[in-house]
């Protein structure tokens, strides 16, 4: 680069301009080149999804990957209930996403409740970080019943709730608390404790 | 010749194509919306995500001209320093004067000595009261550390206060929680000659998260017109703190400091002496040092209020040819936002700034006295008022502050932003800021040129500062557009009208002899006066365009127009130059390209018109990035900078107390891992 860099300086103006423009042209060409050869399929696919459409769609897979007792269920046609306390973060997308779907031939609905409301028909119980100051008080609500609480909050399962979304890098990181989920009678399977951060409550004995 | 033909038409062709493809792919990408539900939990976790903070919604609700510079954009440009990832910005004119010199502003106004922007490092204002600019070679962090760059054109001064003329730079460095576990990266190259940092993070007690840096870099000298080496090398080390405590679910408790210190290479011709030669180049480096200490604490009282208490403490060390300053700095802020009723979102703050200095004088430049110490105190209030349904926002607000220079000022501004659909807001706004003296602007004693007469004594041109100096007065107009039809396309033009009054300029006065120093000499003073006045108007258009999955550009285009009058009896070609230290046009387009197996490959391409007031002609600036990330902990890079020319020169404006050398092509590869 130096040495042309000398004999340029001797004709300053067109050699330059020359370089740049055969420079700017072999970008080019590479260019289009590299955007074609990467995976032309890909180019029909959209945006990075939102941060809460990832989160939804997490929250649908864990019932997927958790085992209710029987008991957790009035009856056969009794449908499989997300619940959400607090300011809805999912801004209605979670209805759109799962409302139609039907887990272990179980209706999916969606509901959102309000603080003091009874969560008992509820499966996975959404905790919106709107809630984070009554979380003490939600989880104490909820002890003993088998609801998969999930919240995204700082620090959620090491405060006794079962799984923790936490964003790092821009990736969702999930964290577990197994005694939360003995605790309500719950059975993670093996797969998706492989896939998390094992954490317990202090004093838990496992952290 | 038929070859030729043959060659072109299938270029054309070729181009054609290309083209269709381009423009269809995004309409094609809208049919398949991949259903989320049904990937694999593994694919979830390897899912990027955006982010709340960068939704949509954000982008069309802000009432200014802003534009914000991303952690993924930072990466991916492949820049070493803070003042270089402002380039990226369009709207501001970001210029090296030499290796370690920057000019840059925002909508005109541009030099070393550059008044009208505030610049705030995770709120601590960088913006010195010497010359009200900024020492862009000391403004550094962990790069990888910053959040976003938070860059708004325009007054800014009604929440921020005095001297956010044309814009305000917030610099957000991420809360010790998010940098957690160990950094470190390496490199080296032709320009940078070598650098490394190294961060680690942990937690701190059961309610907190800390991080501590140490970086370091040796830079490499840039090139005289006449091909030598401008001996401008510079390197600097650094190390930084930061914890954050959430002490209770509505107190959270942060703590920032930093230490630095370096040496800056300079050649510059100065007058030494009232006799043959009179001037004299020299060669020599500056040492800066510096450090801060600032603590926040911030409290939620309820859903409707919270408030922040911050204070900190910073000093600043410069000794160089032209100057040697120490200075303290002590800065109380408080600042509290409630809401009331549906409607209204009321911030208010007040704030408390003690600044002592000490400078040394030299033979050509000095200030009198040399040391001074100065208190602002300020506040303000603003209240975003919200109405049908959320669709109208007004904002009105106003600075209040009193400083040691010119007492009491005003700033008060109106914003309104209407939302006329979910993609599409149209903003406006009129505000009025002032740029407070500076300390140079009344105490200075600067020598410009020294020269024999034929017959009699030596004459020395020297500009005084004057005691009676006023603010520098803006009404400002502005007007934007705000374009997001869907998540892969959005367009956000600002056009403004600045109507500036009291503008510094030069009037020159009765020469006088002068014995002291010796040899007795003519002094032709010129004097810093209030005396000029003008318009400047523009555009600036920033755009994404997420063309694929793999494939995103970022355009933008500047236009600026600065128009200056002296008043009569002042200096005007001296006075005016300044209106000619913007280039007219910029454009810049920035490329990312994801290939596969986790290469990424990114292109940045800037067009600068002409400096008219200057003997710097256009030139373009072509960066080049090619990057690996082989897994989630590893990352290689090579990066390729101002390939379009051999070398160039960005500024030279007189005076800068610096020679303007040329940016050379160069090159470094740098390694990152963390753990």
């Amino acid at each position: 680069m130096d040495a042309g860099a000398c004999v340029q300086s001797q004709r300053p103006d067109r050699p330059s301009l020359l370089s740049a423009v055969k420079i700017a042209r072999s970008i080019f060409f590479l260019f289009t080149l590299a955007v074609f050869a990467s995976e032309p399929l890909a180019w029909a696919q959209s945006d990075s999804p939102s941060e809460y459409q990832v989160k939804a769609a997490f929250l649908y897979n864990f019932a997927k990957f958790v085992e209710w007792p029987a008991d957790a269920f009035p009856d056969s046609t009794s449908p499989f209930v997300f619940g959400i306390v607090g300011d809805d973060p999912f801004e209605g997308e979670l209805t759109g996403m799962i409302s139609e779907k039907s887990l272990g031939g179980r209706r999916v609905v969606v509901r959102r409740f309000r603080r003091g409301e009874d969560l008992r028909q509820c499966h996975v119980l959404f905790i919106s970080s709107s809630e984070k100051k009554n979380l003490a008080q939600l989880l104490d609500s909820v002890k003993g019943l088998s609801i998969l609480t999930v919240a995204d909050t700082d620090g959620f399962a090491r405060q006794g709730g079962i799984i923790g979304l936490v964003l790092e890098e821009n990736r969702v990181r999930l964290e577990i608390n197994p005694q939360a989920a003995e605790h309500s009678h719950l059975k993670i399977s093996s797969k998706l404790l492989a896939l998390a951060r094992i954490v317990g409550e202090p004093g838990g004995g496992r952290d | 010749m038929t070859d030729l033909i043959t060659t072109f038409t299938a270029r054309r062709i070729f181009i054609c194509v290309v083209f269709v493809y381009w423009v269809c792919s995004p309409i094609l990408g809208q049919s398949s919306k991949p259903d989320l539900t049904e990937s694999s939990l593994e694919t979830l976790l390897n899912m990027e995500v955006t982010s709340a903070s960068r939704k949509q919604g954000k982008f069309l609700e802000t009432s200014a001209a802003i534009f914000v510079i991303s952690r993924e954009d930072i990466r991916r440009s492949g820049l070493t320093s803070i003042p270089e990832l402002l380039r990226m910005v369009p709207g501001l004119q970001v210029a090296h004067i030499d290796a370690n010199k920057w000019a840059i502003t925002a909508r005109g106004s541009n030099g070393r000595f550059a008044n009208k922007l505030l610049v705030l490092m995770d709120g601590r204002s960088v913006y010195t009261p010497l010359f009200s600019g900024v020492y862009w070679d000391v403004q550094d962090v962990l790069l990888e550390d910053i959040e976003r760059i938070e860059v708004i054109r325009g007054p800014g001064a009604s929440v921020w206060g005095a001297n956010a003329v044309n814009g305000v730079i917030n610099i957000i460095t991420r809360v010790a929680k998010d940098t957690q576990g160990g950094l470190f990266s390496v490199g080296a190259g032709s320009h940078e000659r070598g650098f490394a940092s190294v961060r680690y993070g942990a937690r701190a007690g059961s309610k907190g998260y800390y991080r501590i840096f140490a970086k370091y870099f040796d830079r490499g000298p840039f090139e005289l017109p006449s091909g030598q080496d401008a001996q401008d090398q510079w390197h600097f080390g650094r190390v930084g703190l930061r914890a954050d405590w959430e002490l209770s679910p509505e107190d959270t408790l942060t703590l920032d400091a930093g230490l630095y210190g370096g040496r800056a290479g300079v050649t510059t011709t100065l007058v030494t002496s009232f006799s043959p030669p009179f001037e004299q180049t020299l060669v020599g480096q500056a040492h800066v040092s510096g450090g801060h200490v600032l603590a926040r604490w911030k409290r939620t009282v309820s859903k409707q209020s919270n408030f922040a208490l911050q204070l900190y403490y910073d000093r600043t060390d410069r000794s160089e040819f032209i100057q040697g300053e120490h200075r303290h700095t002590l800065d109380f802020d408080f600042t509290q936002q409630l809401a009331w009723g549906n409607h209204h979102d009321l911030v208010w703050g007040l704030g408390f700034r003690y600044t002592t200095d000490q400078t040394q004088p030299r033979f050509f430049a000095a200030l009198i006295p040399a040391s001074r110490q100065d208190q602002v105190w300020s506040g303000f209030v603003q209240d975003e008022i919200r109405l049908f349904s959320k669709r109208l926002h007004l904002t009105l607000g106003s600075k209040f502050e009193h400083n040691g220079y010119t007492g009491f000022e005003v700033q008060p501004s109106a914003r309104a932003l209407w939302s006329f659909t979910p993609h599409h807001a149209i903003w406006g706004a009129i505000s009025r800021a002032v740029r407070t003296p500076s300390r140079a602007d009344q105490d200075l004693r600067l020598i410009l040129g020294a020269f024999p007469t034929p017959t009699g004594p030596p004459t020395v041109i020297t500009a005084f500062g004057d005691p009676a100096f006023r603010s520098e007065d803006l009404l400002a107009y502005e007007l934007g557009y705000r374009l997001n039809p869907d998540q892969r396309i959005s367009l956000d033009l600002a056009t403004f009208y600045n109507q500036y009054d009291d503008l510094r300029a030069f009037r020159p006065e009765v020469p006088f002899l002068a014995l002291d120093p010796p040899p007795p000499h003519i002094v032709v003073p010129l004097r810093l006066v209030n005396g000029m006045r003008g318009q400047t108007y523009g555009a600036e258009l920033a755009g994404n365009l997420i063309l694929t999955q793999r494939w995103q550009l970022s355009p933008g285009l500047t236009f600026v127009r600065q128009l200056l009058r002296a008043a009569p009896g002042t200096n005007s070609t001296l006075s005016e130059a300044n209106e000619g230290d913007n280039p007219v046009w910029q454009a810049h387009m920035r490329s990312f390209v994801d290939l596969p197996h986790q290469v990424e490959w990114d292109l940045t391409l800037h067009l600068v018109g002409p400096l008219a007031a200057q003997d710097t002609p256009r030139y373009a600036r072509l960066d080049m990035r090619l990057g690996w990330r082989p897994t989630e902990t590893l990352d290689l890079c090579v990066v390729l900078q101002n390939l379009a020319d051999p070398r160039h020169q960005e500024f030279n404006a007189f005076p800068q107390f610096a020679s303007s050398t040329q940016v050379r092509r160069s090159a470094y590869a740098k390694f990152t891992w963390s753990f």
